[in-house]
């Protein structure tokens, strides 16, 4: 198979997030519209900017803050496979991240003040090399599942 | 085996009461020796801290002891707070043995082991008799006692001339950068602007110009000169040995340093080819070692394993240290497809645009001539197309890429430690992909593989490495 010169598309990890990290994700969103807003009312009242330009700006950063969690969450999955943990993450910037279980140095879970709102973790795997890919948007029982399974079958060569 | 008591331990050489006084009267009573000329009662102050920094090397050197047992070596020591650290063998990455020149005064060496994952030094024993460092070395190295001449055990792999650290040092870091700079600089230019710049010199006189002309050459000469004087003090009697499955790296005129790395603890092995060395078909090698603290610029030093070679010395050494087949090593590698060209000519238009636009819109019409920049922009992004190369099927993954230092990184499949892919929308538009290898202190890119190769490559390397480990 190794000669054939076309090949399929790598398939994608079979594992999507936590349905409540778009919650987490348009959150975050709201935050940055509502700091761009600040500004550009700022530009405005000091004429730097004419209204109805200002109001556009506000109205596509809406947009794109609310359009792009559903997207980004669609992109986002992850899968445990037989050797290995397997991400892949982004639309624009496409990153596929591949760790080997034997590599795995140690693997910690972390929660920042928005995951604590929306009860959610991220798993970060560590490998010899530093950080080697992070997971967000999980809940209690998989994020402490998966820290385990990994934590488990971390250094050895399959589950 | 039971736990020894600390008094059957052995103390340092005396030596380093005065080493550490050194080190450390260095940062706190040298600086404070001036301020004696104050005076009153600030001086006996003083006198009394310098009093106090030396004895506190000599309670530290009561305190510090050491002892090998197989397979560990076991430090103890603190005046205050006691600590006993034990490194085991198996987990030491490198040895090193250095002399400095307060060393060499008392005839003894310093001992060094790093161990992966530290941050620093782990166990520094800072003076010992040339002999028992050996001793010390033999038995975390897992040695017998030497037997008959050691030479003969170690074929020497690179031996540097003095003549070769020359030029080394000529073509080396600091000197190639300014050099080829220079030439750049002359190139780029309009002529006008050299005539009109001498024109108002000449205002000043002849003398104006020949100051100018005069302090630059001067300036260029002295550095160069004080980057080459470095490269053969630091680097003078540079040696590799192989004794076993080790490499033994020699070096230094006024501070000697003798170290030991594990063939198996080499990481990545790089061939470093600056443009000047290209043009004269020289390179240079350095390793990645796991687990190598310190300063910058040492960091860089001790992971030199043949300062300038021609580039076939430098491959047959690769292959050597490697333990791989020296012919084709870095040949026929894969060359990036004609749409990473286009992706890199895109970037060129775009910067060329924004001189442009820079220029018409900062001065007049005439600014338009930064419009100009396309060309370097453009002869640039065909070098940095051209640099591109890799091959991933192979024992050894092969990364090529850069322009004014190209670097051909050689990676075994075990010291891979994760793996990723990313396409960037303009890669994705030339159906392009970047290959990212995690290695330890280091990301590996193979940058712009065609998409289905570089997809075919994410999954062949992810199967090659869950069977590296059986």
């Amino acid at each position: 198979m190794r000669g054939l010169p076309r090949h399929d598309p790598l398939k994608a990890p079979a594992q999507s997030l936590d349905r409540r990290v778009l919650g987490l994700w348009w959150a975050a969103s709201a935050a940055l519209v509502a700091l761009i807003a600040i500004g550009c009312g700022v530009a405005w009242f000091l004429d730097f900017l004419p209204a109805p330009l200002a109001v556009l700006i506000v109205l596509v950063a809406a947009g794109l803050g609310g359009l792009v969690p559903p997207v980004r969450y669609r992109l986002w999955a992850y899968e445990i496979r037989a050797h290995d943990l397997y991400t892949s993450r982004g639309g624009l910037f496409v990153t596929r991240t591949l760790i080997p279980f034997d590599r795995i140095q140690f693997v910690e879970t972390r929660q920042g003040p928005l995951d604590r709102a929306f009860s959610l973790h991220q798993l970060v795997v560590y490998t010899a090399a530093g950080q080697a890919g992070r997971i967000p948007g999980l809940g209690d029982e998989e994020a402490g599942s998966l820290r385990e399974e990994l934590s488990r079958v971390a250094g050895t060569v399959s589950v | 085996m039971r736990a020894r008591s600390a008094s059957e331990g052995a103390r340092l050489h005396p030596a380093a009461i005065a080493v550490w006084f050194m080190e450390e009267g260095r940062r706190l009573g040298l600086g404070l020796i001036p301020l004696l000329a104050i005076g009153g009662r600030v001086r006996l102050l003083l006198l009394a801290g310098l009093v106090v920094a030396a004895l506190a090397p000599a309670a530290r050197w009561l305190r510090f002891r050491y002892y090998t047992t197989p397979g560990t070596l076991v430090v103890e020591g603190g005046v205050v707070n006691r600590w006993r650290r034990t490194i085991p063998a198996a987990r030491v990455q490198s040895i090193d043995i250095v002399q400095k020149l307060r060393h060499r005064a008392f005839g003894v060496v310093e001992l060094r082991i790093e161990v992966a994952g530290g941050s620093g030094t782990e166990a520094a024993l800072v003076a010992l008799a040339p002999e028992e460092a050996e001793r010390v070395r033999r038995s975390l190295s897992q040695e017998g006692p030497a037997v008959g001449s050691e030479a003969m055990a170690a074929p020497v792999l690179v031996r540097m001339t003095p003549r070769d650290l020359m030029l080394a040092g000529l073509t080396g870091g600091r000197v190639a950068i300014i050099a080829v700079l220079l030439g750049y600089l002359q190139q780029l230019a309009p002529d006008d602007f050299i005539s009109s710049g001498a024109e108002r010199l000449v205002d000043m006189g002849v003398g104006g110009v020949w100051l100018v002309i005069s302090s630059i050459t001067g300036f260029i000469l002295v550095a160069g000169a004080i980057a080459l004087g470095a490269t053969v003090v630091t680097l003078w009697d540079f040696t590799v040995e192989r004794s076993g499955e080790r490499l033994l790296i020699t070096r230094g005129l006024l501070d000697r340093r003798r170290s030991q790395v594990a063939l198996h603890r080499l990481q990545a092995v790089t061939m470093q080819e600056n443009v000047l060395r290209r043009a004269l078909g020289l390179a240079s090698v350095t390793v990645v070692v796991a687990g190598r603290a310190g300063p910058r610029e040492e960091q860089h030093e001790t992971s030199l394993l043949l300062p300038t070679g021609t580039r076939d010395t430098a491959l047959a050494l690769i292959a050597e240290v490697l333990g791989a087949d020296p012919s084709g090593l870095a040949e026929n590698l894969v060359s990036a497809p004609r749409a990473a060209l286009w992706r890199r000519l895109a970037y060129a238009a775009l910067v060329a645009a924004a001189a442009g636009i820079a220029g018409i819109v900062g001065l007049d019409a005439r600014g338009a001539a930064a419009f100009a920049v396309a060309a370097p922009a453009a002869w640039a992004a065909w070098a940095a197309w051209r640099a591109l190369g890799h091959r991933i099927d192979r024992p050894h993954l092969v990364v090529r890429r850069g322009v004014l230092v190209r670097q051909t990184s050689f990676v075994a499949l075990p010291n891979i430690q994760d793996l990723r892919l990313t396409i960037s929308p303009l890669q994705r538009a030339g159906d392009l992909a970047t290959l990212v290898l995690g290695i330890p202190k280091q990301r590996l890119k193979a940058v712009d593989l065609e998409r289905a190769q570089a997809e075919a490559g994410f999954e062949q390397v992810s199967d090659r490495l869950s069977i590296a480990f059986p």
